[in-house]
């Protein structure tokens, strides 16, 4: 069963703005839509880039098909700060 | 003295979930959902430590002195899974912060541009200015004029392309009250001239709705 877009995040996420929008991005595995990873941001329509604040709370879902539950194993989310552009990224 | 390790986070955050933590309150509709919050850096805040794994404030270390310019950042989504075959699944969005503007990687194929700001302020935000409308305590009788009111524009556009009868509804309202729909109609008859007859038609349904925007006001 593919990941359905349509997740009612707004009852997993109460602290997430009412003005924030959420972009949706679909990871694939195997050639098919395997989980679906949202973020919530300001930007003023779903389909501009994301708008951050700094010192902000990054909030957002990862939403997985419960078919695909057997062989997950864990989750994480890491958000990470680098002091300086390397041009190796 | 040495260039810092691009490698070598001057913060990081992370939230962990194990399958086994897993309970009813993360399904929703057949689908396995994890709500995450992390705080994200502040550009030149070298707050105090804590430690890494699951961190609520996350972890900043003393090299992280730089400001909000010539930064990187980076959320990474990854999902472990079980056996040989089964390849981990990583989702990874780089912000690279230079001059305030970044640009975000989603994946390891989609590039993107995005933005990274320091929130407003709340004491300068700007807020509306308060309008005060008086509400309608004995409607009048008649409305004898229909004089144009300073109320938001009303902007009616037809195109025609051949003779059709034409009706036009029109609901106007506020916050409190929805005032019955106006129907014009225009009939077929009249419309060997169509262009013009259109025209002041529209012009007649504009200045009833502002009318019945007035009504709605006193």
């Amino acid at each position: 069963m593919p990941v359905n877009a349509q997740v009612h995040h707004s009852s997993f996420s109460p602290t997430v703005p009412s003005d924030s929008v959420h972009h949706q991005y679909h990871l694939k595995s195997r050639g098919r839509d395997y989980a679906l990873v949202t973020v919530a941001s300001h930007a003023p329509n779903v389909q501009d880039s994301p708008l951050l604040y700094f010192g902000e709370e990054l909030e957002g879902f990862v939403a997985l098909s419960l078919n695909d539950m057997n062989d997950m194993q864990g989750v994480d989310v890491v958000v990470s700060q680098f002091p300086k552009w390397s041009n190796r990224n | 003295m040495f260039d810092l390790d691009p490698k070598v986070p001057s913060y990081e955050a992370k939230r962990k979930m194990l399958s086994h933590q897993v309970d009813n309150s993360h399904i929703s509709n057949d689908q396995f959902c994890w709500p995450f919050s992390i705080p994200s850096p502040t550009p030149a805040s070298p707050s105090s430590a804590s430690s890494l794994a699951d961190s609520p404030l996350g972890h900043q270390s003393s090299n992280g002195h730089s400001t909000g310019s010539n930064q990187k950042f980076q959320l990474i989504v990854t999902i472990y899974r079980r056996g040989r075959l089964n390849p981990n699944v990583a989702f990874v969005i780089t912000i690279s912060c230079h001059e305030r503007s970044l640009t975000l990687c989603f994946g390891f194929r989609m590039r993107q541009k995005g933005h990274f700001i320091h929130p407003p302020d709340p004491t300068t935000r700007s807020s509306p200015t308060p309008v005060s409308v008086s509400l309608p305590q004995d409607p009048p009788a008649i409305i004898t004029s229909w004089e144009e009111q300073p109320f938001p524009p009303v902007f009616l556009r037809g195109v025609m392309f051949r003779q059709v009868p034409v009706e036009v509804e029109c609901k106007v309202g506020n916050r409190y009250q929805i005032m019955t729909s106006v129907r014009l109609s225009l009939p077929r008859s009249s419309l060997h001239q169509y262009a013009i007859p259109l025209y002041h038609f529209l012009r007649c349904l504009r200045s009833l709705t502002y009318g019945i925007l007035r009504y709605l006001t006193l």
